[in-house]
């Protein structure tokens, strides 16, 4: 379940600095390995772009996939469940791709695959 | 009628002539990668000054002749390229990313010859391609030698007036540098990116190794160790071998526990040198162990490793060293040759040496003893939690001069130019662990907000300084990144560092500006004199162009050089990731062809003010350099790559 908004916002309003090092996160994404399932909403949501596309610039984009990511834009022959376990569960072999399982929810990780979908022709 | 000098006046005038190069042909080049051989950056003299630089203009572009190889071949796409030239009377000598070697009329950019050595045929070099960022010169009467590392791992010797390689230098004019090393060393994981240093009639190559954390190949625990071999100028034999990490019964092999100084690697020097040819030293800045987030296996300080070692360059005995971190955890190799200078400190002179470091650092020590000029601390920081991790207690802290970067996390440093960008700031900053400078590497959330980041602070641009006032211009920039550990199952290590470029809410960095600067500092008093930001920047976004700012620092590295009067500075630009090589050892990316900012600024060198700017036909990706030719003095930018054509633009500034 995704923390609502405004309870993130108290907290983190509550919090000693400290204590922000242990700031309230959303809930796991699946373990790695898990089958990602289906899209939860369509990936086509206008609202989910955005949200993904802002997620995307503050921790895709700098110094890896660029802010104009060329591995994407016009990008065909992508699977969504491939896009969503490679981000879940990092890169594949010695690639210092991070996993983002353990930081984002199942919407969070579906959101930036719809961004990435926006931008190629899958 | 001359009026003869009077011998007696002779020597004195000769000595004038010398330190201000009275109208020699000398006076006019930039005859060393870093501008000479201090690494100052820095070239005296001409007419540049405020109101020349309001009326530059490109005056030749040159393309790089690989651009035809990655063209025909798209398996052999370069990095961005890095490659800035030397000029020599006139003459250009320029390296492109493939290390193929040009000479180039600095007057007209016409090419004279050009020399290839193949360094693509086996394929792409490790970590990020194919860079070669320059050249060497050296010259004894009529003997004149161009020296240039390959991506392959060879060091070659070509005559300056032919392009022909030296025949009696080395193996044919070449010396393998993966040879003669105490174990194998796979070519693939190894390149020269830097050039050589000449120091009196040694040449000392720097090398690059893969950082096996990072790119394609699985670690390995015996890595390409981080040795440095140094060979005669005039035939190319090998003259000392210094190894690192030190052997037994060497200096520093104590501070390397359980053994671990057999197998561990890296460590390597692949920033340039400098050197004193007077002392007869030769100041070695050194990177970190592998690997790079993670020393469970490598239990203790771990010198050389991210050390400045001063060395005999004669003999390649250790006049002294000192560490800059110990049992290093996050990436801060020293990025860039250390800028030697001659101070006045507390009306005593020190011949000092100033390293500017990734984490926002200028240690500076007397040169000829290793001593610090001002006192250093050691001070307890934060220690690793992760399982088999023993983290330095302390790390070293100088008093003077003050850090000229952000350092460390506080929410309190976040993006705050608008109520909403921080409340996005704070969400972005919850998903990871921070703390101050040396926060150690971590196993949950997104990992460590690593500030400075992996790239720094200072980089690879390094720093200038000018000899007459001993002002230091050290550019820097606020990148943070994440490293999160992850266990190894298989392999060698327990576990090993994933990275990522952490950016701030709406596409704007995480923390407030200005997202890159450069501190001018007077090295005679460690005091800072002024700081800018680098560039404009993102002022025109959405979310800030109702605020009117007016620079707020493009948010990337900038190349410097200096003259006199003013300071050249252009932002770099960008490129993303597309991919790995095919030999699996190096990150493939994309330039942006429509760069936001690729300007040329001018500053006052002595306020920083800007005094005039000009824009490129492609943003800078390697640094600058300045030379005079035919009476008009140029300021030359590397541009493209990684996609786009490299090329030269050659600007004139006067």
């Amino acid at each position: 379940m995704k923390t609502p908004t405004f309870i993130f916002f108290a907290l983190m309003g509550c919090m000693a600095s400290a204590m922000a090092f242990n700031a309230v996160l959303p809930d796991k994404a699946a373990e790695p390995g898990a089958s990602a399932g289906p899209a939860p909403f369509d990936l086509r949501d206008p609202a989910r772009i955005k949200a993904g596309m802002a997620r995307f610039q503050s921790t895709c984009a700098d110094y890896c996939h660029g802010h104009k990511p060329a591995l994407f834009i016009d990008r065909d022959g992508l699977e969504a469940e491939y896009v969503f376990n490679t981000i879940r569960d990092g890169g594949k072999g010695a690639t210092p791709m991070p996993p983002w399982g353990e930081v984002f929810s199942q919407d969070e990780i579906w959101e930036l695959v719809a961004y990435i979908r926006s931008l190629g022709k899958w | 009628m001359k009026t003869p000098m009077r011998p007696a006046l002779r020597p004195v005038v000769s000595a004038l002539c010398i330190a201000l190069f009275c109208g020699s042909a000398a006076a006019n080049n930039w005859a060393e990668y870093n501008g000479d051989k201090a690494g100052s950056r820095y070239l005296a003299g001409g007419k540049v000054n405020a109101q020349s630089v309001k009326s530059m203009k490109v005056a030749w572009r040159w393309s790089m002749p690989d651009n035809k190889v990655w063209q025909d071949n798209a398996e052999l796409r370069t990095w961005v390229n890095q490659s800035t030239p030397l000029a020599i009377d006139g003459v250009l000598y320029s390296s492109s990313p493939m290390a193929m070697v040009s000479a180039i009329d600095g007057s007209t950019g016409k090419t004279l010859w050009t020399y290839d050595p193949k360094a693509y045929v086996e394929g792409t070099p490790p970590n990020l391609g194919f860079i070669s960022r320059g050249l060497s010169y050296w010259a004894d009467g009529k003997d004149k030698r161009i020296l240039v590392g390959t991506g392959d791992g060879y060091l070659i010797a070509l005559n300056a007036k032919t392009g022909k390689p030296i025949e009696n230098w080395g193996d044919k004019g070449r010396i393998d540098l993966t040879k003669g090393l105490r174990r194998f060393v796979d070519r693939s994981l190894v390149s020269l990116t830097s050039p050589p240093i000449v120091c009196g009639n040694t040449v000392v190559p720097s090398l690059a190794v893969l950082d096996s954390f990072a790119v394609g190949r699985s670690p390995m625990k015996s890595h390409p160790p981080g040795d440095i071999q140094a060979f005669d100028i005039r035939t190319g034999k090998r003259v000392w071998h210094f190894e690192q990490p030190p052997q037994e019964g060497q200096p520093g092999n104590e501070t390397w526990e359980d053994g671990s100084w057999k197998t561990t690697g890296s460590a390597n020097m692949w920033a340039r040198p400098s050197c004193d040819e007077e002392l007869g030293l030769v100041y070695l800045p050194f990177s970190t162990p592998t690997n790079d987030f993670y020393g469970g296996h490598r239990k203790g300080n771990g010198l050389f490793g991210e050390s400045v070692v001063a060395l005999n360059a004669k003999t390649g005995k250790i006049a002294w060293y000192q560490q800059i971190v110990h049992h290093g955890l996050w990436d801060y190799d020293l990025p860039t040759a250390p800028n030697l200078m001659d101070l006045t400190v507390n009306g005593k002179k020190v011949k000092a040496l100033a390293q500017v470091t990734k984490q926002g650092f200028v240690f500076t020590f007397d040169r000829s003893t290793g001593q610090p000029v001002w006192p250093i601390t050691e001070k307890p920081v934060p220690q690793s939690t992760v399982p088999g991790e023993r983290s330095s207690l302390t790390q070293p802290f100088p008093s003077l001069p003050a850090p000229f970067v952000q350092q460390g996390v506080t929410e309190d440093d976040l993006i705050d130019l608008t109520p909403q960008l921080k409340e996005e700031a704070k969400k972005i900053l919850s998903r990871y662990n921070y703390g101050p400078l040396y926060y150690p590497p971590t196993l949950d959330k997104a990992g460590t907000l690593q500030v400075p980041g992996v790239l720094g602070g200072a980089s690879w641009a390094g720093a200038a300084h000018n000899p007459k006032t001993n002002v230091l211009y050290v550019p820097s920039f606020t990148i943070p990144f994440g490293i999160k550990l992850k266990k190894e199952n298989e392999g060698v290590y327990d576990y090993t560092g994933t990275w990522a470029g952490v950016g701030g809410p709406q596409g704007l960095p995480l923390f407030k500006p200005p997202f890159s600067t450069v501190t001018a500092i007077d090295m005679n008093t460690g005091k800072h004199l002024w700081r800018i930001p680098a560039g404009k920047g993102p002022v025109d976004h959405p979310a800030l162009k109702d605020l009117k700012l007016d620079r707020v620092g493009v948010p990337r590295e900038s190349f410097i050089a200096l003259t006199d009067e003013v300071l050249f500075l252009a932002p770099e630009g960008t490129n993303s990731v597309i991919g790995l090589s095919s030999r699996g050892n190096a990150l493939i990316t994309q330039a942006t062809a429509e760069e936001k900012e690729p300007f040329l600024y001018a500053h006052d060198a002595r306020t920083g003010n800007l005094l005039g700017e000009i824009r490129l036909p492609g943003a800078a990706f390697g640094a600058l350099m300045t030379y005079r030719a035919n009476g008009r003095q140029y300021v030359v930018v590397p541009i493209g790559g990684a996609g786009l054509p490299a090329e030269l633009v050659a600007v004139q500034v006067d």
